[in-house]
């Protein structure tokens, strides 16, 4: 709790913490004094109140209506040394402090007048700390990779593509990754909320030693967590191995791919074959992503101009997952040795219905984005509710 | 004394030419003046420039007109009186005759 005094700025109340007022106070004071000589002391006292009242009223909202003792500190570093207009050479001379304080302040382009230049975020930047927001303005479904631009300075289409292209490697991941992003990051509200998530420019030091730190704090975690992951994958190792052995007998059913399953298969009459064709598709891979990219067309098929090329580009990478995913499934039965054409033809329906309920959730979204969008806020702000009141009633689970 | 120190004099003597020069291209007020300078090696700031435009109007260089404003209080919107633009042309001029000079000299 601390001491809030109300003064008048101009003809206008204003409700300053008390420490703050002390220095506008003192600020004032001292331009008066300076301003003794001028004739027309009254009109710039009253012109200076007003110029840090515009100041001042950056930093107050519906929400808060005290102006903190930093934000009069930065209103009055902004303001600057109040001088005396006086002609001719002698007053250069005599203000001897004033120009070395200017050419001071004009050498680091950090420095106050440079904040002056943006009476929007510019000051802000060089003083608030930066928080992680999601940004409405400019975002696409939740305002995520807005944020996380914004929060890393970055340009919001290279942290698109890269969830994107995470999504798809990750088989997903990536998307659930947004989601609870979706729902645990605040969406940036109030222009100081918008300042914050932009908070201040992007340095090098802070890039390295921010994850470095967390890093350093999960690792332990991490580690953890590996040496589980190898436990299982031994397991499961061994129970094949079992299996293939016959110990379980002679009719024993293998057991079935684990989704997106990935292990490594020993060479076998498929391992070759499906090795070339792997590596083909991934040159393959390669040249539709470059295709898409820049918007070539394919077969003849101009697609570049009905649908925008990030389309195209998560389009080859989702047939590519899919494609890969059946030599894996092949590779898999023939490794463990019952493999016939009939396990193929269900994997490829699955498959099929797979990408069908892609394209068109893909071609209802392009043509029903209002709606989409709509519907994606409800659901989230409902998710959030639930959300809040999980939490409220039952603080243990959380 | 470093070259640099004596910047500060120069930059100092100049600002008033500068500021009939950017009331002379628009019309302004202060903020809009503070914003032209920042981009510039004249970067200044209002304790500065309320005084400065105080005395110019003092000498009949400029006037002001209050002016509604979107947001906030009125403004006051500077322009050049007609001394105040002679004054302008007779510094452009001067300034020219310097940098004429200067350059000569060197060759």
């Amino acid at each position: 709790m601390r001491a809030v005094n109300t003064i008048s700025l101009n003809g206008n109340a204003w409700q300053i913490e008390a420490e703050g007022c002390e220095a506008l106070a003192a600020y004032l004071k001292g331009a008066e004094t300076r301003l003794t000589a001028d004739p027309d002391r009254e009109e710039i006292l009253a012109d200076l109140e007003q110029a840090i009242a515009d100041k001042l009223a950056r930093h107050v909202n519906a929400h808060k209506n005290v102006v903190s003792a930093a934000e009069v500190a930065l209103a009055l570093q902004e303001m600057g040394p109040v001088e005396a207009g006086t002609a001719g050479p002698d007053a250069a001379n005599s203000a001897g402090a004033a120009p070395g304080a200017q050419s001071q302040s004009t050498a680091s382009p950090g420095g106050a007048p440079g904040a002056a230049a943006m009476p929007g975020a510019g000051a802000e930047r060089a003083a608030e700390p930066r928080h992680l927001f999601r940004i409405r303005e400019g975002g696409m479904l939740g305002g995520v990779c807005n944020g996380i631009a914004a929060y890393f300075g970055v340009d919001v289409t290279l942290v698109r593509v890269v969830f994107v292209v995470f999504s798809v490697l990750t088989g997903g991941i990536g998307v659930a990754v947004y989601l609870a992003m979706m729902i645990v990051v605040p969406l940036a509200v109030t222009a100081e909320q918008m300042a914050q998530a932009h908070g201040k420019p992007f340095n090098a030091e802070e890039l390295i030693g921010r994850p470095r730190a967390a890093f350093a704090a999960a690792a332990p975690h991490w580690r953890q967590q590996w040496r589980d992951q190898r436990r299982m994958w031994r397991e499961q190792r061994r129970q094949w191995r079992r299996q293939r052995r016959g110990w379980n007998g002679p009719a024993a059913v293998p057991p079935p791919p684990p989704y997106g399953w990935h292990g490594y298969a020993p060479p076998d009459a498929f391992g070759p074959i499906s090795g070339l064709l792997h590596i083909l598709m991934v040159f393959a891979f390669i040249a539709a992503l470059v295709g898409a990219a820049r918007g070539q067309p394919l077969l003849g098929w101009d697609w570049a101009a009905l649908v925008p090329h990030w389309v195209g580009i998560v389009a080859v990478c989702v047939i590519y997952g899919t494609l890969v995913k059946q030599i894996h499934i092949a590779r898999y039965y023939g490794h463990v040795g019952t493999y016939h054409p009939g396990h193929a033809l269900v994997a490829l329906m699955g498959t099929v219905v797979w990408l069908l309920i892609l394209v068109s959730v893909g071609w209802y979204v392009v043509h029903h984005w209002p709606q989409v969008q709509d519907f994606l806020q409800r659901a989230l702000q409902a998710i959030q509710a639930a959300f809040d009141d999980g939490s409220a009633h039952n603080p243990v689970a959380t | 004394m470093a070259a640099n120190e004596k910047f500060g004099p120069m930059r100092k003597g100049l600002l008033e030419f500068l500021i009939l020069k950017v009331i002379d291209a628009d019309r302004v007020y202060v903020a809009d003046i503070l914003r032209k300078l920042a981009e510039t090696e004249f970067a200044t700031q209002e304790g500065t420039l309320y005084p400065l435009l105080s005395r110019m109007r003092r000498e009949g260089l400029v006037d002001y007109d209050w002016k509604e404003s979107e947001a906030g209080p009125p403004r006051k919107y500077y322009a050049l009186t007609v001394s105040g633009q002679a004054q302008l042309a007779e510094l452009v001029a001067y300034w020219r005759l310097i940098n004429k000079t200067i350059e000569d000299l060197g060759a």
